[in-house]
């Protein structure tokens, strides 16, 4: 399954190369990395009509890029093969680190909290209880529901728990409500997105702090003027209500101008320390 | 054919009701085997298939769930799951359980009630020992067993059709070759009997019925052979038999007309005083052979009538002391000369009245007392009684002391001409009387019964239907009842002179009409010269004056020039009959001016077949007759009907 995945995108990598190459001479072509939170073809559908849209805009031509997993992805922005990407707050850390990617526009409507669960029926009511015991997350780095939050158990609450990573939130929220696991990492817009039958056999123990939401960032290459043209055009287009509801898709309710110093923040928190490196 | 056999005929079924009925029986042969058979069959190896195309499903499924329970990736596995149950219209619901035996899919409780066209397969996830868990899946073949069915019950529907149109169309044919035909054949058979023989044939299509048809023409073909010779003979007999009827029409004239003269002659020479006793008897000798000789042409002639089937009864109440009381008047003399005596047993009231021709029940009773007496003894009895047969009869019987006869005997007696033997040469008669006496109670609807024991008597039984008795006869009967005792003994002794031998010659010699010297002119026309003498003779010894003609013509012309107070006529004359001469002169008197003018016409014949004395008479009287008079007669019967004439001429 996963490897038709990849067959795909790589099919796609290379049309994009060849539409690339047809057209250089007469258009300015930029490259879009997406985190793989979602599954490939989601990204894709999500992703291009907003791309064809922002093309129109900018006069510039905009080739998306989808990595089938996670590591794949940091290992893509920490190269620096995006011109520009969609990604968590802490991978925009990493990405500025390592690249010097900016934040250019998020979602202003809220901000990311990961959120701890265990069985409905549990006597389990407080994180302290769950020391020495394994934990579901989606994957390492997760930001709100795995980096954050096992961030939080061990600095905040100083736990020490075994963590059991599923790869999607779903699976996490599976994971509980099957008693396979005494609690799990996830976030509350996706937990909400569950069916309500696997909502009622779950319930939140814990929530972190508030981060701000995926930034969208431009690589450091870009010129500053190209940078914030792409970042109006993007604003424009949620200005209007068919470009609201493409970003809608992304998901990002409410596109505001996004700023570094928002996310630089994220490096007091000690994630660094929990992050797992490629 | 009686009406049973027309009833069971009905209620035989005909070729389209059979074959209708195989056809339903045939039908429903079909469904049970359908409903019973192929149907259960069918369904349980689609459910076998479905189970294990269902089986394969799942171990299919096996490994691509596999890993999501090894690396607890749930979603992976919900999501696959969803979609093929979403996808599979067979698949109701699955059932994950891993190695534990713990259920990771569904989330929520597995419901293990199945419904009746639900089934339960399942299958192993990994293979033992390293069992990874264990899928379960409820599969409803309901919708694939339905849509297996429908092209079942379509192909069943067209087999049915099939089967339908096919019979349709042997029952088509059967009635076409076999039917019609056989129907056209039975409507040839009717029309045959009824004397059709060019019925149209019917169209034969088969080899079995072309036969048929073939046989029956041939067959119609002889039987209208047959049926014309039979006709031929019919006729032949027929014609035969007028020819009889004509031979003993003239015989019976040709014998009537000297009889005629050897009775009126003889009767007229008895009444010269002058005779001597020889003389007396020898006349009487001739006079009673006469009668004899008579009384065999008229048995010859009943017979004869009988056998033509001529002779008519008509039956009516008869009153039996009447009639029992004018046989015994007429028979008495006989029984008196054979010294027999002759006794009317008292009759019941009840059983006084019979159904019949009283003067053919007269003439029988007459010959069976003949008959007793005939056949008796000196100083013999003969005993007449009346009494109830069975079944609303009457039984007249006449019983006699007489000689008998053997049994074997009593089968014949009623046979014609067959006198007993041992009699025969001692009693003088023709030996038809009683066959003649048998058919006429046969024709009264009656019968007739002989018993004897030999040498001690006879008896004679007469079988008629009983009549309601008329309020006059019933009357009659009361006053009878009240009078004098309803029995009649009538007792013919030696003493009685009435019952002395000849007395009928006696009275009529006594009573010759007192009506002389009238002194009336009498033209007679007749052809024959002995009659002519013998019409002389009567008339003047009546007292009549009398002119003698030998034909109509004569007997015209005659007329026409002198006066006469009366015409006597032979009805067979040359050149101008009696009835034609009777004729001509009524017609010329209702052409005279002057009324009333009408001229006493007395006719008379030897001929008794034909023109028997009703018939002659009535014809008679259509030609203008005013009285008849069958050949021969006494003097005494020609003096009544000259005298009804003349009363007649009166009372115009």
């Amino acid at each position: 399954m996963f490897n038709q995945f990849d067959n795909l995108a790589k099919l796609m990598v290379l049309t994009a190369a060849l539409s690339f190459s047809a057209s250089s001479a007469a258009e300015t072509s930029y490259t879009v990395g997406v985190v793989p939170q979602f599954a490939t073809q989601t990204i894709s559908s999500t992703w291009e009509p907003l791309l064809t849209e922002l093309s129109s805009q900018t006069g510039a031509s905009f080739r998306l890029i989808i990595e089938p997993d996670i590591t794949q992805f940091e290992a893509a922005f920490e190269r620096g093969d995006y011109d520009i990407a969609y990604m968590n707050p802490w991978h925009a850390v990493i990405a500025f680190e390592t690249q010097g990617y900016i934040p250019i526009v998020k979602d202003g409507a809220k901000s990311l909290k990961g959120v701890l669960i265990v069985k409905a029926d549990s006597a389990i009511t407080d994180v302290s209880e769950l020391d020495n015991t394994e934990i579901a997350f989606p994957s390492p780095n997760a930001l709100s529901a795995s980096l954050l939050m096992r961030t939080e158990l061990a600095t905040l609450h100083g736990l020490t728990i075994t963590p059991l990573y599923v790869r999607t939130h779903p699976s996490v929220y599976l994971n509980v409500a099957l008693g396979k696991s005494l609690a799990g990492g996830g976030v509350l817009r996706t937990l909400r997105a569950q069916p309500q039958s696997l909502q009622d056999q779950v319930k939140i123990i814990y929530e972190t702090r508030e981060v701000s939401p995926h930034p969208i960032v431009a690589h450091p290459s870009i010129s500053a003027e190209a940078r914030l043209k792409i970042a109006n055009a993007l604003l424009d287009i949620a200005a209007e209500p068919e470009g609201a509801a493409l970003f809608a898709g992304i998901p990002m309710q409410q596109p505001t101008s996004a700023y570094l110093e928002e996310y630089l923040a994220l490096r007091d928190w000690r994630l660094r320390e929990f992050y797992v490196a490629n | 054919m009686s009406p049973t056999d027309k009833e069971r005929m009905k209620r035989r079924p005909t070729l389209l009701q059979i074959s209708t009925a195989i056809c339903v029986i045939f039908s429903l042969f079909v469904a049970m085997l359908m409903v019973l058979f192929v149907i259960p069959q069918q369904i349980s190896i689609v459910e076998t298939r479905l189970d294990n195309a269902a089986r394969q499903s799942l171990v299919r499924l096996g490994p691509s769930v596999a890993d999501p329970i090894l690396t607890s990736q749930y979603e992976f596995l919900y999501d696959q799951l969803n979609k093929q149950i979403e996808n599979d219209d067979t698949w109701v619901r699955i059932q994950v359980l891993d190695a534990t035996g713990q259920q990771i899919y569904p989330l929520g409780e597995w419901d293990s009630v199945l419904t009746p066209s639900q089934r339960l397969v399942s299958a192993a996830i990994g293979s033992a020992p390293n069992l990874t868990g264990r899928l379960a899946l409820v599969v409803d073949h309901e919708f694939a067993i339905g849509e297996s069915l429908r092209i079942t019950y379509i192909l069943t529907a067209a087999l049915f059709l099939i089967i339908a149109f096919t019979l349709i169309g042997v029952v088509l044919f059967l009635q076409a070759a076999i039917s019609r035909p056989v129907i056209g054949l039975t409507s040839a058979f009717k029309f045959m009997a009824k004397g059709d023989f060019d019925y149209a044939l019917p169209q034969a299509r088969t080899r079995e019925i072309s036969y048929l048809v073939q046989e029956f023409s041939r067959f119609r073909r002889r039987t209208f052979g047959y049926q014309a010779s039979l006709i031929q003979l019919k006729d032949d007999a027929e014609q035969a038999n007028e020819a009889k009827s004509r031979f003993m029409s003239r015989m019976s004239h040709e014998l009537r007309t000297p009889l005629n003269s050897v009775l009126g002659f003889s009767e007229l020479a008895l009444t010269d005083s002058k005779l001597s006793p020889e003389q007396r008897r020898q006349l009487e000798a001739i006079n009673q052979s006469g009668h004899h000789l008579l009384e065999l042409v008229n048995e010859i002639l009943d017979l004869s009538r009988l056998e033509s089937d001529t002779l008519e009864v008509n039956l009516e109440p008869v009153y039996l002391p009447d009639i029992l009381d004018q046989c015994h008047s007429m028979t008495t003399p006989f029984a008196a000369s054979h010294k027999v005596s002759l006794t009317v047993l008292p009759i019941d009231p009840s059983v006084c009245c019979v159904l019949a021709d009283p003067l053919r029940l007269k003439q029988v009773v007459i010959n069976l007392l003949s008959n007793a007496i005939k056949y008796n003894q000196d100083n013999g009895r003969v005993y007449v009684e009346v009494e109830a047969g069975a079944s609303n009869t009457v039984c007249i019987r006449v019983r006699d002391t007489g000689i008998g006869f053997t049994q074997q005997e009593t089968e014949q007696i009623f046979a014609p001409f067959e006198r007993l033997s041992k009699s025969a040469a001692a009693v003088d008669g023709t030996g038809i009387g009683l066959s003649i006496s048998k058919r006429i109670v046969e024709l009264m609807n009656g019968s007739i019964d002989a018993h004897s024991v030999e040498g001690v008597g006879s008896e004679f039984s007469i079988n008629l239907k009983a009549a309601a008795v008329s309020a006059s006869e019933s009357d009659k009967i009361l006053d009878a009842a009240c009078c004098k005792p309803i029995h009649h003994l009538y007792e013919a002794t030696e003493a009685d002179p009435e019952l002395q031998p000849d007395s009928n010659l006696s009275r009529a010699q006594n009573e010759i009409h007192p009506v002389l010297a009238t002194n009336l002119h009498i033209r007679v026309a007749e052809d024959n010269e002995i009659n002519q003498l013998l019409f002389q003779t009567q008339l003047e010894s009546l007292g009549y004056r009398c002119t003698l003609v030998a034909d109509g013509l004569e007997a015209l012309s005659a007329l026409e020039s002198a006066q006469y107070d009366l015409l006597l006529t032979d009805i067979s004359m040359p050149n101008l009959g009696g009835l034609e001469l009777t004729k001509k002169i009524r017609s010329g008197e209702s052409a005279l001016k002057e009324k009333g003018v009408h001229m006493p016409i007395v006719a008379c014949s030897a001929n008794a077949m034909n023109d028997d004395q009703a018939s002659g008479f009535d014809a008679g009287v259509d030609a203008g007759v005013d009285a008849y008079l069958t050949k021969p007669f006494q003097t005494t019967q020609l003096a009544d009907v000259l005298d009804s004439a003349f009363s007649a001429k009166q009372s115009v």
